[in-house]
């Protein structure tokens, strides 16, 4: 059985991505989160909790139970009073990174489907040399499959493997996916949800699982250019356009008045994605695929607070 | 003036059309929708598509349909079919009916020029317009009118044909008789029916309506459309003056002066005066200016004038009105005044002092008598009449005597017969002297039209044997005793009859009665001048065709004139067929000098006229009177298929143009 050709070279291309060079650039970056998050495990990140760290944080009264390695000693030998030394706690963040296979991701020139596994492996790799939990979604009717609790760079080609091998997986449901990905996802973390959002059904319904204080929630809105521009996809005539998730079709007759019209509702339909994101303190970016994966790593991702 | 032609379409079928639309526009929309052959593409959603379709459909209803050019190069196919089938029409041309009957008025008044060229010329391109327009499937006819009607072009579909028919009338000066028109297409007009369908037959009248004919005319079937020619006094200030009579006739006591009588009729609404020229043989001698009244409601206004003139010789006299008018023809007028009579009259007897006493008084001018010894010496040829050398004998009269060689002038014989073939007198026995009488003469030749011989007595008048060709003209209880004969060159009077017997006594009571004289007076007027009038020879445009006697030895006589006239001589008399257009003729060949020239008059009121007349007394069944049309309708459905086809080829070149993109 061959492969289909926009997966076929994906884990050629997902080497490709992690040329050396952009590893290093890569290397300085980190997942940020506008929220701070409680670890399960101990990681490079800064959270609420005093714990064990090299950063000295205060010092209380010892109480009856607390862990005889952390009295200040000295302080005892000058005060004769027994003081607890309290440090920093370092947690490490969870990453979940939800691609949509739906069938509809796998069009475009570039296929947006690679362009989403590309900035999936780059988030992921970022994810993992930072020793955050990664955990890996994908995404169509539902959780299609999960890759949950990768971490330190032992994982990175399980998760290149992870994302090569999905295929488009047929008909997909945002609001399905989103309410499948927030019942079985037990972390709080950043969530980033790769997707065309062409949700023919209550996009906003899907939106409400990733509200909230348990997900720090990034949209990342994958569209082909043709997409966004019927015209670049150079069609006349009269056509009969079939939806590849639902078979549904669109009778048209191409005109200039038409393409005008598809146009505007590209971008009303982007805005009405930005607006019902930014709602719900979802951060909202929008990532053309002729738009190379290294601009959108290293400038836009920066710019909307996932990378630091 | 006439009105320019309009260009409104009106319908003569809309009902049909409408239907037909209301039918297959929407079955176009909606097998375009069903069966539109769309491209099919596979995309990623139609969730934005349908947005915006949806937007464009909520913005501007029917855009598809709008922007979509080949459904509405279909839809403009569709409707010019549609209006196709409407029978469409512009005003001006022609035609309806499934047979058309085209009459053209082609009588004198249609060359009146209140139309330009002439009504003629108008009659004839409306004609050629109606054979153009002209979609029926029975066909048409073309049919010529004036003093008799003529069959231009039978029944056909052939346009070439009707075209060329109409170009090759001509117009003439005659008379309007429009029944014989109508009689000659009435056998076509009866409905027939042919696949079970009636077909309609329209008569198109092309006239200016003066028409002479006495009461309606009633057509049996078909509709009359009478396509009016010509100005009516409404539309139009008559402008015509015409002669409308003209005689002349030399006087009886001194034939060298005639009296010219003429009436010249003003047809104008105001009075003028007018010069009116007087011509002897194309010299004016005579001019005066007449004034005429205006014509009013009840006919033009008339004035009448006799001239007295004094013309010792055969002449053509002419009147002539020095006047710009519509209609040339009534502008002059001609009469053939014969010279005064002089005859002589050779008698070859041997005594008849009654006969010689008749012929004395029958207005001869010389009469020389011989016995039949010394007329036997003579050469005959040199007694012919010979207008160089004023000598010789208009006619010769034989009395008893038959003579061995045929007589070189048209003679009368009485008791004896010329040397002619086949002709031999049978006298009565002798000693029987009982009296007979005449059983029958022929009261219609003009020898014996003023004769009554019920009670004439012949003593032994005995009988002819008449070769093929005489004409009997007295009829005895044997046989014929008188006829005319022809001995090839001459035509001679014979009787089997003596005058005188034996004895010296009368043999007939013929000779006592009053009427003898004038048998002698008509039969020597007859045999030299072949006329017995003093009166000023014309005729009419197509009056009765003319006896012309012309030389024996012609076969064909040719009139030159207006027109050149041809008619084909048999035994020296040529038919002329009635004159077409007026003016003089000159013989082109010897004939008998009163037929030398011929003057044709029009000399007609009616066709004088200029006032085209606004109704025909013509109606088609029971209805009314034929009213002038305007201009009738053309079809013009085949305009509307060429659109379609071009519209069609049109839509076939963008739908290639399409497909290869």
């Amino acid at each position: 059985m061959t492969q289909a050709p926009t997966s076929r070279d994906t884990a050629e291309a997902l080497q490709m991505l992690l040329t050396p060079q952009f590893i290093r650039q890569m290397e300085k970056l980190d997942i940020a989160s506008r929220k701070l998050f409680a670890g399960t495990l101990q990681g490079e990140r800064r959270s609420k909790q005093r714990g064990q760290s090299v950063e000295f944080a205060d010092y209380r009264n010892y109480v009856a139970g607390d862990d005889l390695r952390f009295i200040d000693w000295n302080l005892y030998a000058r005060l004769d009073k027994l003081f607890l030394r309290l440090f920093m706690e370092e947690q490490d963040l969870a990453l979940c990174v939800v691609l949509d296979v739906s069938a509809s991701m796998d069009w475009g020139d570039p296929n947006k489907l690679l362009h989403a596994k590309r900035l999936a492996a780059a988030l992921s790799y970022i994810g993992l040399v930072r020793f955050n939990r990664v955990h890996l979604y994908a995404v169509a009717n539902g959780v299609v499959e999960q890759m949950p609790g990768l971490r330190g760079r032992r994982p990175i080609p399980k998760m290149l493997e992870f994302l090569a091998r999905q295929r488009p997986a047929g008909a997909g449901s945002f609001p399905a996916a989103a309410r499948g990905f927030a019942l079985g996802q037990g972390h709080k973390g950043v969530v980033v949800l790769l997707s065309d959002f062409l949700e023919k059904g209550d996009f906003a319904a899907g939106l409400r699982y990733l509200a909230g204080d348990r997900f720090d929630a990034y949209a990342v809105q994958v569209l082909a250019p043709q997409e966004l521009d019927a015209e670049k996809a150079e069609l006349s005539g009269d056509l009969a356009l079939r939806d590849v998730e639902d078979g549904f079709e669109a009778e048209v007759s191409i005109s200039p008045l038409l393409l005008k019209r598809y146009r505007e509702a590209a971008e009303g339909w982007c805005r009405h994605v930005r607006s019902e994101c930014n709602k719900r303190q979802i951060a909202w970016l929008l990532a053309r695929t002729d738009n190379p994966v290294e601009n959108l790593v290293l400038d836009s991702f920066r710019r909307i607070g996932l990378l630091n | 003036m006439p009105l320019p032609p309009t260009l409104a379409l009106t319908f003569l079928n809309p009902t049909g059309g409408l239907i037909a639309a209301a039918i297959a526009a929407p079955l176009l929309v909606l097998l375009y929708f069903l069966k539109l052959r769309r491209r099919p593409l596979l995309i990623s959603s139609t969730l934005l598509w349908r947005r915006s379709v949806h937007d464009l459909e909520v913005n501007t209803p029917f855009q598809r349909l709008r922007r979509n050019l080949l459904l509405l190069l279909q839809l403009l196919v569709l409707s010019a079919l549609m209006l196709a089938i409407a029978r469409p029409a512009v005003e001006g041309g022609v035609t309806e009916g499934d047979r058309v009957f085209i009459l053209i008025d082609r009588s004198g008044s249609m060359n009146a020029t209140d139309v330009s060229p002439s009504r003629f010329e108008a009659a004839r391109r409306k004609a050629i317009e109606l054979v153009d327009g002209y979609v029926g499937r029975g066909g048409a006819m073309v049919v010529s009118f004036a003093a008799e009607a003529r069959v231009e072009a039978a029944l056909t579909n052939d346009r070439a044909t009707l075209r060329s028919a109409i170009r090759n009338i001509q117009p003439t000066d005659q008379p309007t008789r429009l029944g014989e028109a109508i009689e000659l297409i009435e056998p076509f007009l009866s409905p027939q029916t042919a696949g079970g369908e009636a077909e309609s037959a329209v008569v198109y009248i092309l006239s200016d309506g003066a028409v002479d004919d006495p009461g309606p005319i009633t057509l049996p079937a078909g509709r009359v459309v009478y396509r009016r020619i010509g100005h009516t006094v409404e539309e139009a200030e008559p402008d015509n003056i015409a002669i409308v009579a003209l005689r002349a006739r030399r006087d009886v006591q001194d034939p060298e002066v005639a009296d010219i009588f003429f009436r010249i009729a003003n047809f104008r609404r105001e009075e003028v005066s007018i010069a009116v020229d007087l011509l002897d043989d194309g010299q004016r001698f005579d001019s005066a200016v007449l004034e005429l009244p205006a014509a009013t409601g009840d006919g033009p206004g008339t004035t009448a004038r006799t001239k007295r003139v004094r013309v010792p010789h055969e002449t053509v006299l002419t009147v002539r009105l020095d006047v710009d008018d519509v209609l040339e023809a009534d502008n002059a007028a001609h009469v053939l005044l014969p010279a005064p009579q002089r005859l002589r009259v050779l008698l070859v007897t041997r005594g008849n002092p009654a006969l010689r006493t008749a012929i004395g008084s029958a207005d001869v001018d010389h009469l020389d008598v011989i016995s039949p010894d010394a007329y036997a010496e003579l050469d005959p040829e040199t007694l012919a009449w010979s207008a160089a050398r004023q000598e010789g004998y208009h006619t010769i009269v034989f009395d008893a005597v038959s003579p061995e060689r045929s007589p070189p002038v048209d003679s009368l014989f009485f008791g004896g017969v010329p040397p002619v073939a086949g002709l031999e007198r049978l006298s009565g026995e002798d000693g029987d002297s009982r009296f007979q009488r005449l059983l029958d003469w022929d009261r219609q030749d003009p020898l014996l039209e003023h004769q009554v011989l019920d009670e004439t007595l012949f003593i032994n008048p005995g009988r002819l044997v008449l070769p093929e060709g005489a004409r009997t003209l007295m009829e005895g209880p044997f046989g014929p005793v008188m006829a005319r004969v022809s001995d090839g060159r001459r035509r001679h009077i014979v009787t089997s009859f003596e005058l005188l017997h034996r004895g010296g006594g009368f043999a007939t009571t013929w000779l006592r009665e009053t009427a003898f004289p004038v048998f002698i007076t008509d039969a020597l007027r007859l045999l030299a001048l072949g006329t017995a009038d003093a009166e000023g020879i014309a005729t009419v445009p197509g009056g009765s065709p003319l006896r012309v006697l012309a030389d024996v030895d012609l076969d064909e006589l040719t009139y030159e004139g207006p027109v050149e006239v041809r008619a084909r001589v048999q035994d020296g008399v040529a038919l002329l067929p009635p004159f077409e257009r007026a003016g003089l003729y000159r013989a082109q060949q010897p004939v008998a000098s009163q037929w030398q020239r011929i003057a044709v008059n029009m000399l007609d009121e009616l066709e004088s006229n200029p006032a085209a007349s606004e109704s025909l007394p013509v109606r088609a069944g029971a209805g009314a009177l034929a009213e002038a049309e305007g201009e009738a309708r053309r079809e013009v459905w085949h305009w509307f298929i060429l659109l379609a086809l071009v519209l069609l080829m049109l839509e076939w070149l963008i739908y290639t143009h399409r497909m290869r993109v």
